[in-house]
């Protein structure tokens, strides 16, 4: 006959001996976090709504345009890659100018800001990583529409590899003109959002930047009439000679404008036409200051931070 | 083992104002209490120590380390701020998980630590609800929560009693006697309730004016005098006059009456004058040093 | 011959309350924050206590005029608290959470609430205040640059300048230092010597235990417990007295103790410290040095354990 045996279980507190990772994991944690802010995972259902919402808004042009790739079958100018960035670039600017703030007005404005900084990582880790997590995300964004946009136009041509050996240049300059969008789609908001605690005050300003310098390019360089060979032909826009360095204005062409020179597109518009008649270092160094001017505005607010 | 931490010669100055001057100290194990008038340092040091500043000459060490340049032993640090530091939108124990990750621990043990921690500091079913919700001493519960998660060596608890209702003050002051005694964590409490400090604390530094001023062991401080107090109800005077007939000299002290003993038989007088004037007596006891006493004495 | 004296009352009529809450209950919908609650409250000064959500801010928002009552009625110097701009002239308040304009300076900032109070004499008013509180070092300094403990000093300066007959403080101390709390101390205790009625509410109890000669401790909406607390602690029948004696021979104490009727229990801790449970504490208090003295014990400490405001404070509130 055994004796029947009990055991009685430590649920003190243990102290940890597991492995610690220190930085990496730190960095790590972070831009995980950021990308499920991002997408609103984790947060309830009502968080994720804007995000789907515009995921399906960015993807909506590449299905439209090819079904009509596919259905027009060369009969029509086909839309390009070009003309899909412009016009997700729309989209991503308003999804980039809601959400990026979340990715950094709460932590300040609740305090959690302190607690991440006596934390094994530096503040610049905290700001690349949140900047990672919100550019690796739209870049996937931007790139899967082209990707769509490129299997149906390869599909739908009358000889699919005969397509791909003409067009094959097209993929690079998906990848560069991607990227360059994504990047300056990620700056810009998170910039602002170093600026100022309040998410509505940091989204209401890049919108409203989009739309006033949007306006203000469009009116400087618009025209008063065309020449006789209609919208396709040159005119004279009402500031003149300037016009096309004003056209420079709007903030939202930016990373436009050189994805056209990327594409070498045709852009039908005013304010495009003359801004491809500026020497192609200028919308290129635009981009660069810009975006670099940004990335820096980011980095050294948050370096003079303190708690 | 290097000293928990150590201050040498820490100093710094915001422009022209001084918040340290040529401070020197030592914390090793146990809880430690950090007292001052407001303005003293106490923040300006317990930022040092986090990391959050840089010294204008002199250092902060945390075993051995500069926490300011050398990011890595922030790991083993743990911070509870005074203000608010918690996000709304989710659940204690995600937020835990992640902060226990932020600090080096590897996803699964995160987890499982931080059901753990936040199940040692009391809260239950609430974890699973966002701390939007919660009430002041459930979110002070999560914010000592996460200065733990990550089994620090040390802990800075900054005024972790502010906003507790009484009920929720003792409560949390046992949370941290348990931390301190049961989970052999060190502290050091930085706190302007002397009742706190007195309760949990078994060392004190105390800081004015940028400058160590008192250091040593609370015990030390709250010490008995030679003064006995006597709370008697019933006639003062006559209880006076009952004592003094047996060599006993007692003066008023607001409600008591104070006795400078010399020698133990004075007990038996007291006694029988207490007796002899049929006294209630409420209380007898030694008059102790509180450590209010510390600021009292430059008082205007 | 019979002569006609003025009859001298045998005991003292008390004064008119200063403050007189009668049946008062507020509820947000269908929240009862403050539930039949009746109280007076006189000159000097009173603490207002109870856990958070006990209803006290709300109570002391119909105080002060700044709500309306769902039921029952506050008068403040024989007037109603309600729409009565003018009693504010006889009233200060500070409470809880207060934003200050941060660029204002400190004696911009007490200047402008004497001008809100139509003071006439405003330089004399703010020195006075500002000497009260001992602030006149940081006078010419922008409010965002006061640490908490100053800014709460500047609005308890603000809160008098006018000179109040009432003073309510909602939760005065919050981040005061040991000796602002000190100094603190010394200015209630001035004002009240100087007839004011006072009303403190705070958590923070060994503060209020010191200032306040009546408590208010409310629970749930409700007034649990009135007056002074030593009395409230005599009327916890269902909680024994816990009284800790040292003697030098405490096996003979006890044996003394356990034979009288007054006490529940006696155990004898390991240093020889006995602590006594008893509910006849008065009887309690003449049987320790009567049977010391009878059973020839040196009687050395006697010290009640739960008699403090803390004590009596978790005792109600557990009820």
């Amino acid at each position: 006959m055994t004796q029947p045996t009990g055991e009685l279980f430590d649920l003190g507190y243990q102290h940890y001996d597991g492995p610690r990772e220190g930085r990496m994991r730190a960095r790590k944690a972070v831009f995980v976090d950021g990308f499920k802010t991002t997408l609103g995972l984790g947060r309830g259902s009502g968080a994720k709504v804007l995000p789907f919402l515009l995921f399906g808004a960015a993807m909506a042009p590449a299905v439209i345009m090819a079904i009509i790739a596919s259905v027009t079958n060369n009969l029509v100018d086909l839309p390009g890659h070009s003309i899909y960035y412009q016009i997700v670039s729309i989209v991503l600017l308003i999804f980039a100018a809601i959400i990026a703030p979340e990715l950094l007005c709460p932590d300040r404005r609740n305090g959690v800001i302190s607690l991440y900084l006596v934390r094994p990582l530096s503040i610049t880790d905290y700001v690349a990583a949140r900047w990672l997590a919100f550019f690796v995300i739209t870049l996937l964004l931007v790139y899967s529409g082209q990707v769509v946009l490129l299997l149906s136009l390869v599909l739908s041509a009358a000889d699919p590899m005969e397509y791909l050996q003409d067009n094959w240049l097209d993929i690079p300059r998906i990848l560069a003109a991607g990227f360059l969008l994504a990047a300056f789609i990620t700056t810009l908001p998170l910039a602002v959002s170093a600026l100022t605690d309040r998410r509505a005050f940091a989204a209401a300003f890049v919108i409203g930047l989009f739309i006033i310098s949007g306006a203000a390019g469009g009116f400087l360089t618009s025209c008063d009439e065309h020449d006789d060979s209609g919208r396709s032909g040159q005119c004279e826009p009402i500031t003149g000679g300037a016009g096309k360095w004003l056209g420079l204005v709007d903030v939202s062409e930016v990373p436009n404008n050189v994805n056209t020179m990327i594409f070498n597109a045709e852009d039908e518009g005013d304010r495009a036409r003359l801004i491809a008649e500026l020497p192609r270092v200028v919308p290129i160094g635009l981009y660069l200051i810009l975006t670099g001017g940004l990335a820096f505005i980011l980095w050294w607010r948050y370096q003079r931070l303190t708690v | 083992m290097p000293t928990l931490l150590e201050a040498r010669s820490l100093t710094k100055h915001y422009g022209q104002t001084i918040a340290l001057e040529s401070v020197n100290f030592q914390v090793q194990d146990g809880i430690t209490g950090l007292l001052g008038p407001n303005g003293a340092g106490k923040s300006t040091a317990i930022k040092l120590f986090l990391g959050l500043l840089k010294p204008t000459s002199g250092s902060a060490e945390v075993l051995g380390e500069l926490p300011y340049e050398s990011v890595g032993i922030r790991a083993r640090l743990g911070y509870m701020p005074e203000h608010d530091c918690l996000p709304t939108a989710i659940t204690a124990s995600e937020f835990l998980t992640h902060m226990a990750q932020v600090s080096g621990i590897p996803p699964a043990q995160a987890r499982t630590r931080s059901a753990d921690i936040l199940r040692h500091v009391g809260l239950e079913e609430e974890l699973y609800r966002p701390i939007g919700q919660y009430s002041t001493g459930m979110k002070q519960r999560v914010k000592l929560a996460q200065s733990l998660a990550h089994d620090p060596v040390v802990v800075l608890l900054d005024e972790p009693t502010a906003g507790l209702d009484p009920g929720g003050r003792e409560e949390m002051l046992k949370l941290i006697r348990r931390t301190g005694h049961e989970f052999g964590i060190s502290i050091i409490l930085s706190s302007h309730l002397m009742g706190d400090v007195e309760s949990t604390c078994d060392r004190i530094i105390v800081l004015e004016s940028g400058r160590v001023t008192e250091e040593g062991a609370v015990a030390q401080f709250t010490r008995e005098t030679e003064t006995l107090l006597i709370d008697a109800d019933g006639n003062q005077e006559e209880l006076i006059t009952a004592l003094a007939g047996r060599g006993v000299t007692a003066i008023i002290d607001g409600v008591s009456l104070a006795v400078e003993l010399d020698s133990d038989e004075q007990y038996d007088a007291i006694r029988d004058s207490l007796v002899e004037t049929n006294s209630r007596l409420r209380r007898m006891s030694l008059r102790r040093h509180e450590l209010t006493d510390i600021f009292r004495n430059d008082q205007k | 011959m019979t002569e006609s004296h003025d009859v001298i009352p045998q005991t003292p009529v008390p004064m008119a309350p200063i403050i007189d809450v009668q049946g008062v209950s507020k509820w947000f919908g269908s929240v009862v924050a403050v539930n039949d609650v009746s109280f007076q409250v006189r000159p000097g000064i009173t603490g207002l206590l109870g856990p958070n959500g006990a209803g006290k801010s709300t109570i002391l928002h119909m105080i002060t005029g700044k709500a309306a009552c769902s039921e029952g009625e506050v008068t403040v110097l024989g007037q109603p608290a309600r729409n009565n701009p003018e009693l504010y002239r006889s009233i200060g308040v500070m409470s809880e959470h207060e934003a200050v304009y941060g660029f204002q300076t400190g004696r911009e900032f007490i200047e402008f609430t004497a001008a809100l109070h139509g003071l006439s004499s405003i330089a004399e008013s703010v020195d006075r205040v500002i000497g009260i509180v001992g602030l006149e070092d940081a006078l010419r300094r922008k409010l965002a640059t006061f640490s908490r403990g100053m800014r709460q000093r500047m609005r308890l300066a603000a809160a008098m300048v006018h000179d109040p007959q009432v003073l309510i403080l909602d939760e005065p101390l919050n981040g005061t230092d040991p000796r602002q709390r000190l100094d603190f101390h010394e200015t209630m205790l001035r004002l009240a010597e100087q007839g004011r009625t006072i009303i403190i509410s705070s958590h923070i109890l060994e503060e209020v235990e010191t200032l306040a000669s009546t408590i208010l401790l409310m629970v749930s909406g409700k007034l649990a417990a009135a007056g002074d607390f030593r009395a409230i602690r005599e009327k916890l029948d269902e909680q024994a007295y816990k009284v800790r004696v040292i003697t030098d021979s405490p096996r003979k104490m006890a044996a003394a103790l356990a034979g009288t009727d007054d006490i529940d229990s006696v155990s004898i801790g390991s240093d020889g410290e006995l602590t006594v449970l008893s509910r006849n504490v008065t009887a309690l208090q003449r049987s320790i040095p009567r049977l010391a003295q009878e059973h020839a014990i040196r009687l050395m400490r006697v010290e009640p354990l739960d008699d403090s405001l803390e004590s009596i404070f978790s005792y109600v509130v557990d009820r």
